[in-house]
């Protein structure tokens, strides 16, 4: 295959990518001139301004990674349609997200200044000590998650293109670290609007190209309803048992919520019609690309008809063979798909990861022992960190100690494990306290961990259950025996609190009456 | 709309989102496994396929746009983005001392918020611990 006509559209994207980037970045130029509040603000939330259509789409692009394009259609190669059945649960991502957490979040970002979510655990629990677990949390679960994409983006690339892995990886690798540290989160969110938009053009166009060579639609299905005719099966012969379908329901159908890559996106809109807008696009856009990409995958088993030896024995093959026997040009435009989900994730765990090093924890210790720093060490350190933490990244990228991947590998339900309560609980229950924050991330995580590790899996479930029970019951338990959190804390949360401080002030003052007449 | 009453629409608004996502689980049940009792097939897909997820998915767009128009409401930011920040003078509540952000300590009459930081300082002790 031609190199050079598939690299033309790649490269294309690429110079698109930074350009947009690089004009976006100025909005951080004004916002550095009117003090450091107002560029970590612009560098980290993108100064709350996000619109309702590219809020859907960054979404949407930061939770679609490089698996949802090349490992979930190579799953639905082999699996067929239950495979579809099983991805369309993501569904609820946006209602759960934006409909459950959204304005809740947004408000009392708005009301406490937030720029972080940990800047909210820190408010609403009164904990150092559990913001800055959250930080390290965060920080190591979203760099190892962030490795592995770089990955899996480059052995993609090198699959398709024929390039060698380390070509690939430097492409996108290092343009996606320079336009995260130059754009911000406004740059961040606009260049995953467009990467969203290209996710969509590049299914479209590698299905009518998949569709075009297994001779129309109804041939394929024909031929797969003879052929394999497990394939149509919402069991698929025993390959997809009702566990699995309900372990998926918890792990990626409502528990995503709790990630924190996609919660900081409710704290960076710009009007609750933006929020309502996002909410329906969202919904539209997830589902036709969870659709869309992994019915590729199961149509591919019309046109990819050897076994999986043939394949090089690994479903994550399935989908770089389809396009690489598209003509040049088709799958240079096809590979761009891949590529966007994988640097749109990239760029949106940077940035959450560089903000819970930079302000969660480094800025936030400077304040507390009441050292200053002047605006120009903030842009600089915020942008250092971002850029360090990138390259780090890419570097390990290029050989990945072992460890990585077993972090990677918790990395999904670790988050889930740890913030699932903490949020949801945080902001709709009262007596959610530190105590029970704390108990929660620590039991959550280390429990998940430990049942991932051990291969503890309840009833064939996946060990998702269990991080998110012992949370709960940590939670439950610590909130029990903890201090409850003052209530003027709790009137930035619950309309109750403000209820409650109504009726103590009703009782004040039928105390302090009859002294008053007494006085009188 | 106060910030008391923002409140109370968004928790109307999480519960109405919760009980979609319910609705969803239970659509996604029948329409997929209750569907695949039939050995039915249209357009060449069996319908437990079509309905599992074509109309799984067309159920939730159908359930945003109306959490969208008929139970979420449309409100300002106007209190919470001017900085006024009504709820949280407490003094030992400060809500976001660190990182730029230079809250006055409650002790000094306001909590500023939005003011100019050539060089930031916080008020110690933002929370209990």
């Amino acid at each position: 295959m031609s190199s050079l006509a598939v690299l033309a559209p790649v490269l294309l994207f690429m110079a698109v990518m930074l350009l947009v980037s690089a004009v976006l970045s100025r909005a951080q130029g004004h916002a550095s001139q009117k003090g450091s509040s107002h560029f970590l603000s612009e560098y980290f939330i993108g100064s709350r301004s996000l619109g309702g259509f590219v809020l859907a789409m960054t979404t949407v692009a930061t939770y679609s990674s490089v698996s949802s394009f090349v490992g979930g259609p190579g799953q639905a190669w082999e699996i067929g349609f239950g495979w579809i059945y099983m991805s369309v649960v993501q569904v609820t991502m946006l209602i759960l997200l934006l409909g459950v957490l959204g304005k809740k979040l947004a408000l009392a970002a708005r009301q406490i200044n937030a720029v972080t979510i940990i800047d909210i655990i820190r408010h609403r629990y009164q904990s150092d000590l559990l913001a800055t677990l959250s930080a390290v949390i965060i920080v190591i679960f979203l760099c190892a998650t962030m490795i592995a994409q770089f990955v899996g983006g480059a052995k993609l690339f090198e699959a398709v293109t024929g390039l060698p892995y380390l070509a690939g990886l430097a492409l996108f690798g290092l343009s996606v670290v320079v336009y995260t540290t130059v754009g911000g989160f406004r740059g961040v969110a606009v260049t995953d609007a467009v990467c969203a938009v290209f996710m969509l053009a590049g299914m479209v166009v590698l299905l009518a190209g998949l569709l075009q060579q297994g001779g129309g639609f109804a041939a394929i299905m024909t031929d797969l309803a003879s052929r394999k005719p497990e394939l149509l099966e919402p069991l698929s012969a025993g390959q997809m048992p009702v566990s699995l379908y309900i372990s998926q329901w918890v792990l990626v159908g409502l528990c995503v919520l709790a990630l924190p890559q996609s919660a900081v996106r409710c704290l960076s809109y710009e009007s609750t019609r933006s929020l309502h807008r996002a909410l329906v696009i969202g919904t539209v856009v997830i589902g036709a690309m969870n659709i869309g990409m992994n019915l590729i995958g199961v149509l591919s088993a019309g046109v990819l008809t050897d076994d999986l030896a043939a394949y090089g024995g690994s479903i994550d093959n399935i989908i770089p063979r389809l396009i690489a026997s598209m003509s040049p040009l088709v799958a240079g435009f096809c590979i761009i798909g891949p590529i966007a989900a994988t640097i749109s994730t990239i760029s949106s765990l940077l940035l959450a990861a560089s903000s819970s090093l930079v302000k969660d924890i480094y800025l936030y210790e400077l304040g507390r022992r009441g050292l200053p720093v002047s605006g120009r060490r903030v842009t600089f350190l915020s942008q250092g960190c971002t850029l360090l933490l990138g390259l780090a990244s890419f570097l390990l990228s290029i050989d990945p100690p072992s460890v990585i991947w077993k972090i990677n590998m918790f990395a999904f339900g670790g988050l889930e494990s740890a913030f699932l309560w903490i949020f949801l609980l945080g902001l709709f229950w009262k007596k959610a306290n530190r105590t029970g924050g704390l108990a929660a991330i620590c039991g959550g995580t280390l429990s998940y961990c430990l049942a991932m590790l051990w291969g503890i899996r309840p009833a064939g479930l996946h060990p998702i259950v269990i991080g998110i029970a012992v949370s709960l019951i940590c939670f439950l338990a610590g909130s029990r025996l903890g201090q409850s959190v003052s209530p003027a804390v709790l009137k930035c949360y619950f309309a109750s609190a403000w209820e409650d401080g109504d009726r103590e002030d009703g009782k004040q003052a039928a105390t302090a009456g009859p002294d008053r007449q007494g006085q009188a | 709309m106060d910030y008391r009453h923002k409140l109370q629409q968004a928790d109307r608004e999480a519960r109405a989102s919760g009980l979609a996502a319910l609705a969803i689980i239970v659509f996604w049940t029948l329409a997929g496994f209750g569907a695949s009792l039939f050995d039915v097939t249209l357009f060449h897909v069996p319908l437990w396929a079509l309905a599992g997820c074509l109309g799984t998915w067309l159920f939730a767009i159908v359930l945003c746009v109306w959490l969208a128009r008929r139970v979420f409401r449309n409100f300002d930011w106007e209190d919470e983005a001017a900085g006024r920040d009504p709820v949280c003078r407490e003094e030992g509540t400060a809500a976001v001392p660190p990182a730029g952000q230079p809250r006055a300590l409650p002790a000094q009459g306001h909590a500023s918020g939005q003011g100019e930081d050539a060089s930031m300082t916080c008020p110690r002790g933002g929370t209990h611990e």
